[in-house]
């Protein structure tokens, strides 16, 4: 109770304090206007109790209190008397009255040393000299001339040159002069002259007329109005920040200067800035896929580009330069991986019998020289069929020479296949024989559609250079004896390929969704790349820069998100603030609130926290001790998925139809009125896809597949009969599905030797979920680019995720032998991803505020621009890209820059969840431990500087951004 | 064509479309089940005992209620060093209010006079007052904490004298340490977001009172406080949830000096201890929590006012 008692006293007491000098000084300003010497006296009051101060805060006097009193005293005199006299006496009276208090405080000065903090202050005693005291006073004088000449006159000359003389002296006696052994006469003698000086200097002016004391007030109102403000601002902001500075070039103490030793210290100082991993970047997972995403969005880039320019020989030359930039870009990627091979692949962050994570293992060099191998003739072999592919796209002979050459490319290819296929096998040796013969029967497939011109020119080759890619990295996973690289080679190699396919297929129209995409995928690709740098380079630094980008691109991602979603949603406001809360809880508060949910228990006992529970949980459907075959939950599930995603599909349809009809035409090939009036036809097409690995090789041979009867299909529709719309879809899929099927059965495969039955449900799942992440796309859009690289983006993560549940497994366990052990994750131990774990605290306290304000710019949108948008044709996603985002751009701007400031000085997180430990530091951390653990202030000082200059072109924005708004 | 005429899905398709035309609002709340399981999660467990805590996760205990006790939240609140975490709010009350009253007293001046006054060079002081907005606090926090602990001193140039312009106030330590680093830090976000309202004010009721004699001190406290309200209770709330969470600025300003730690060093100290105190965590982070719930939901539409002064414009 004493406690909350002597609170409320401290509250009342400051908030009181703090509006009494407020008022108190506007009140004197009023005083000033009407009672001139009410206000003189005020004024001399408070001069004379600041000089007081001053005296006592620099240990001038014995009896600072009743210096005060007599001080104040002396100056309240002072100040009537000024206020009032005329003329001379009033000067008189301000020399005597400044003299008179130079005398008070001198009366009282300190005659012995005194000890502080360990240092001797001499007293305040100068010993005079009489050339300072000419010297300085006259250049004081001089300046005091000067200064009035520059301020032309319009204040009293007498008060400038005194005001400034003044000063010379205060510097002639106190300054100059060793303190400590003058008599106590001659201080005195120093501070009536000092005091006379300003006296004189104040009461020199003569006394303002009502309009002179107008504009004195108004003057002056304006520094009482800003003073507070820029006194807090200057002393915290400006002035600590120079202090800063100069600390950081000083030692540990502030003593001496050392120069530039604290940052040298930070940048050889392995544990804030640490590159010797680099090498291990470019077999992070992340690399590749950011690589891989980069690649497609760089060519679905230069495709829309092509299009819109002209078609000219100078386009011609551009895609020429992409094709081999494409070929040259997959041999980089091989050559890098394998200089990353020459240590090996111990940057995955997991060890080999960890099944849970994304990776796995360490390599021994003879595996890595067949890894080499494979790479290599990997890239060739891409490069070749790129190239070749390109020149087919874009041969301007007519197109059954194209086919005839397609043809025989096709066949140049087979055999190319069959030798890269050997190759493997030689290498290898095992089953790789199989996967060449599965190859021919597909490159024989693709020769034969060129015969009967069913696909669009260019398209197959490049198809067939993508399954050439696909065997490869297959005989370099064989080669590896197990694991996941030649997984992650083969999505590599399709995502390249099939980028290259888009580039040099279909050439649609470029609408504004396809340069979207390839910005995203850009902006994705360069995420996952900095990634993967950031987690490479391990440091304080580093770790500081990554949380930067992944903080600020995730939550602004996310917040955007969201406000879509709620801008369409019912409940709006009350899922919002929910989704905002976390803006009120402290970074404290949240680290722990995650602490709850990251814990993990021993894998014996039952798990306590989310995470590491649902962890387990999902482990556990894998597992061995779930009754029933292994296989047949996640089957169920998958089903389930592909169910949803059907209906989806239909819903899409629907859209498009809708749209179409809206036209007045036919949008991507779909009548309204062809749409099934039930989901039957849904169920029909789901059951088509579920046999699509039953039916799919009769149709590749040419005849009436089960699956033609089953969905009503033809296999490729290319004369555009009535056939009915979802038929037409599934008969495109055919052209691109090949690719996808063969990398995902070939994994089926090779987890069939361990497991048949959980290799057989792998295969159907991949089947259904890669047909439908490409009929999603084929039906939710008209742009070809698009579709393609749309469907990989969605596909890939799908199949993985298929791949990891199916094959090995996905969850919380490890294998021992036959048998599967529950096991946990170390969210806040294992390093580098740790990091990740900890953004995640921010990330979910900061959506909610980028949510707000977007939603905020996104209601702000005007609405004819959204409606004119409608009229002319724009669907909802081309609307949002093409007008929405356009619009709120500058808002995602000044989102993005407030969180880099707030990320980069990120404390509280860290300091609270792992105190910088396993590798989690962050530079505001460690700035805090170096500066006040650790008492060594220069380099604490250093590090705060690093930041200050990381924020520096922040602040240039900032200045910028309200410079042009006030303009 | 017959395409003029469209028809409706009927039947099943009809219902599955339904279904589908609604995914924006089950993904969003399948959105805000995920983000509010962390906060919910914790309040479940801080009304389980120690043993149940550790024996299986928070979400086998709902149903259970009868088996829920309040002890943790007794035992964090009355026991512990210096009191337990009941002073530690109180101090944390003697931070907020005042680190929250003080910047908004001087900032609406200072904001009023950057809006309305003519003086030199106002367009540079703003900017410049604007731009320190960025800083980070750490580049403040050591020459500060010297200024409470030892005061201000300056070495005179060439003659090595010092002066004191800050006498040692023997602040370092104190919570009026961190009201003053508060108020200092606070002040650019606090007058850019009051000048950016000030400013809109119309501008013909300032000078109609002008007319009438009015100076800038009356029409401060006559016209524009009143009409200022919204904007100063945005701040206030603002300010309110930053100085209440705040960790770095009281534990770096009040360090060692244990009976006037605020709530949130505290309770990073208990988590500090995450092994031997846990069961008594969730209900500490709880409490400290409340203040600023309560705060966040009954101003909200003022705290959403003020974020989007401060982010949208300028």
């Amino acid at each position: 109770m004493d406690k909350l008692i002597t609170t409320l006293q401290g509250v009342v007491g400051a908030i009181g304090i703090s509006l009494i000098v407020f008022v108190g000084f506007n009140k004197l300003l009023d005083v000033a206007r009407n009672r001139w010497a009410f206000f003189t006296t005020l004024f001399g009051a408070i001069a004379g109790l600041g000089a007081a101060g001053l005296a006592w805060g620099n240990r001038m006097v014995d009896s600072p209190a009743l210096v005060a009193v007599i001080a104040t005293l002396i100056g309240a005199a002072a100040g009537y008397l000024v206020g009032t006299l005329p003329g001379m006496a009033r000067i008189g009276v301000g020399v005597l009255g400044g003299a008179g208090l130079g005398v008070a405080i001198g009366w009282f000065l300190r005659t012995e040393p005194i000890v502080v903090d360990g240092t001797t202050l001499p007293p305040p005693l100068p010993a005079l000299q009489v050339v300072p005291l000419i010297l300085w006073p006259a250049a004081g004088a001089a300046i005091g001339g000067l200064v009035w000449l520059a301020r032309r006159r319009r204040i009293s000359l007498v008060s400038s040159v005194a005001i400034w003389a003044t000063l010379g002296w205060v510097w002639a006696t106190w300054a100059v002069p060793n303190l400590g052994s003058g008599p106590v006469r001659e201080a005195l003698t120093a501070l009536a002259v000092a005091g006379g000086g300003f006296g004189l200097a104040t009461a020199a002016p003569p006394i303002p007329d009502s309009a002179g004391r107008e504009l004195l007030t108004r003057r002056w109102r304006t520094y009482v109005f800003l003073g507070p403000a820029l006194l807090f601002i200057g002393g915290a902001l400006v002035l600590s920040t120079i202090r800063t500075l100069y600390l950081s070039f000083l030692d540990e103490r502030g003593r001496e200067f050392v120069g530039g030793i604290n940052y040298a210290a930070i940048f050889t100082d392995p544990k804030t800035f640490n590159v010797s991993g680099w090498p291990d970047i470019f077999s992070r997972a992340p690399w590749l896929w950011g690589l891989a995403l980069l690649l497609i969005g760089l060519i679905v880039a230069a495709t829309v580009a092509r299009q819109r320019a002209a078609v000219g020989s100078s386009t011609r030359a551009l895609s020429a330069a992409g094709g081999i930039g494409i070929g040259a870009l997959v041999v980089v990627v091989g050559a890098v991986v394998v200089r990353a091979l020459g240590r090996g692949f111990a940057g995955w962050g997991m060890t080999e019998d960890t099944a849970a994570g994304p990776a796995f293992f360490v390599a021994d060099w003879e595996d890595s020289k067949k890894l080499l191998w494979a790479v290599l003739a990997a890239a060739v072999t891409a490069l070749v069929a790129v190239l070749l592919a390109h020149r087919l796209g874009h041969s301007s002979v007519p197109p059954d020479d194209a086919s005839r050459r397609a043809g025989w490319i096709s066949l140049v290819l087979v055999a190319a296949a069959v030798v890269v296929s050997l190759f493997g096998g030689f290498l290898a040796g095992t089953w790789i024989a199989v996967l060449a013969v599965v190859g021919i029967i597909l490159l024989a497939d693709a020769y034969l559609r060129r015969r009967r011109r069913q696909v669009p020119v260019s398209y197959g080759p490049v198809n067939i250079g993508g399954f050439l890619l696909v065997v490869a990295a297959l005989v370099a996973w064989q080669a590896r004896s197990g694991g996941a690289t030649g997984f992650l080679l083969t999505v590599l190699a399709v995502l390249v390929l099939t980028g290259a396919a888009d580039w040099v297929s279909y050439h649609t129209k470029g609408t504004g969704e396809g340069s979207v995409l390839s910005s995203g995928m850009v902006a994705l690709g360069l995420f996952f790349i900095a990634t993967a740098v950031v987690a490479g380079l391990r440091g304080t630094i580093f770790n500081n820069l990554w949380w930067v980008i992944m903080v600020t691109s995730t939550a602004t991602a996310l917040g955007l998100g969201v406000a879509v979603l709620a801008d369409r949603a019912k409940y709006e406001s009350v899922a919002k603030s929910i989704i905002f809360m976390p803006m009120a809880i402290s970074f404290v508060g949240a680290g722990i609130i995650w602490q709850f949910m990251y814990v993990g228990r021993p894998p014996q006992q039952d798990q306590t926290g989310v995470m590491n529970g649902l962890w387990v949980a999902i482990g556990r459907v894998n597992g061995a001790d779930v009754p029933g075959p292994g296989w047949l939950v996640p089957l169920l599930v998958g089903l389930l998925v592909a169910g949803l995603l059907a209906f989806y599909v239909y819903n899409s349809m629907v859209r498009v139809a809708r749209h179409g009809a809206s036209l007045g035409k036919e949008a991507m090939g779909i009548r309204l009125a062809d749409v099934p009036a039930t989901g039957t036809a849904v169920l029909r097409e789901l059951a088509a896809l579920v046999l699509f690995p039953v039916t799919w090789i009769p149709a590749v041979s040419g005849g009436t597949a089960i699956h033609d009867r089953l969905a009503g299909t033809a296999v490729v529709d290319r004369d555009g009969s009535a056939a009915r719309p979802l038929r037409r879809l599934a008969g495109r899929l055919l052209d691109e599905i090949p690719v996808f099927v063969l990398a995902v059965a070939a994994l089926t495969v090779a987890d069939a030797s361990n497991n048949w039955r959980r290799g057989v449900a792998l295969f159907v799942l991949a089947v259904l979920i890669t047909s439908l992440g490409v009929l999603i796309y084929r039906a939710m859009s008209a742009n070809a680019e698009a579709i393609a690289a749309g469907a990989f983006v969605v596909t890939l993560p799908l199949v993985w995720l298929g791949y990891r549940i199916l094959g090995p497994g996905i969850g919380g366990f490890v294998m021992a032998g036959e048998t599967r052990i529950a096991d946990i994750v170390l969210f806040i131990a294992d390093t580098p991803y740790n990091n990740i774990w900890l953004m995640v605290v921010l990330i979910w306290i900061q959506t909610g505020f980028t949510m707000v304000i977007f939603s905020a710019a996104i209601k702000a949108v005007p609405q004819d621009l959204i409606e004119a948008a409608k009229v002319d044709g724009a669907t909802e996603s081309q609307t949002f890209w093409g007008v929405t985002v356009p619009q709120i751009m500058p808002t995602i701007g000044v989102v993005a820059t407030t969180l880099i400031v707030l990320v980069m000085k990120v404390f509280d997180i860290v300091k609270v969840m792992t105190n910088g430990n396993f590798n989690t530091q962050v530079v505001a951390n460690e700035m805090w431990q170096r500066a006040f653990t650790e008492l060594n202030f220069g380099l604490g000082s250093a590090l705060a500087v690093v930041l200050f200059l990381a924020v520096l072109p922040v602040m240039i924005i900032n200045i910028r951004r309200i410079q042009k708004a006030d303009s | 064509m017959a395409v003029a005429n469209p028809t409706q899905p009927t039947g099943l398709g009809k219902r599955i479309y339904g279904v589908l035309a609604s995914i924006p609002t089950w993904a969003l709340w399948l959105l805000v089940v995920v983000w509010s399981i962390p906060t919910f999660g914790l309040f479940v467990n801080s009304f389980r005992t120690r043993d149940a805590q550790r024996a299986a996760g928070w979400w086998t205990s709902i149903g259970e209620w009868d088996t829920f006790t309040v002890e943790n939240y007794q035992a964090v609140l009355t026991s512990g060093p210096e009191g337990g975490l009941w002073t530690a709010i109180l101090n944390s009350m003697a931070i907020a209010i005042p680190a929250t009253i003080i910047p908004i007293a001087i900032a609406a001046f200072a904001a009023f006079a950057f809006a309305w006054m003519d003086f030199k060079g106002k367009e540079w002081l703003f900017i410049g007052t604007v731009a320190l907005m960025a800083i980070p606090n750490q580049m403040s926090l050591i020459p500060l904490l010297q200024l409470y602990s030892g005061g201000g001193h300056f070495t005179l140039p060439f003659v090595d004298k010092v002066v004191t312009l800050f006498p040692d106030l023997g602040l370092a330590g104190e919570i009026p340490a961190v009201w003053l680093t508060h108020t200092g830090f606070a002040l650019p976000f606090a007058i850019f977001l009051l000048h950016n309202y000030i400013s809109q004010l119309p501008r013909d009721v300032f000078e109609s009172a002008y007319i009438d004699g009015a100076d800038n001190y009356t029409i401060f406290w006559r016209l524009v406080l009143p009409l200022s309200v919204p904007v100063l209770a945005a701040f206030a709330i603002f300010q309110f949830l930053w100085t209440w969470n705040d960790y770095l600025i009281a534990l770096t300003m009040i360090g060692a000096n244990g009976v006037n730690l605020p709530a949130t060093v505290r309770i990073a100290s208990l988590a500090g201890e995450f092994g031997r105190v846990e069961h008594v965590l969730g209900a500490g982070a709880f409490i400290s929590t409340v203040a600023p719930l309560v705060v966040f939901f009954a101003l909200q539409r003022y705290f959403v006012r003020g974020i989007l002064a401060g982010s949208v414009k300028g």
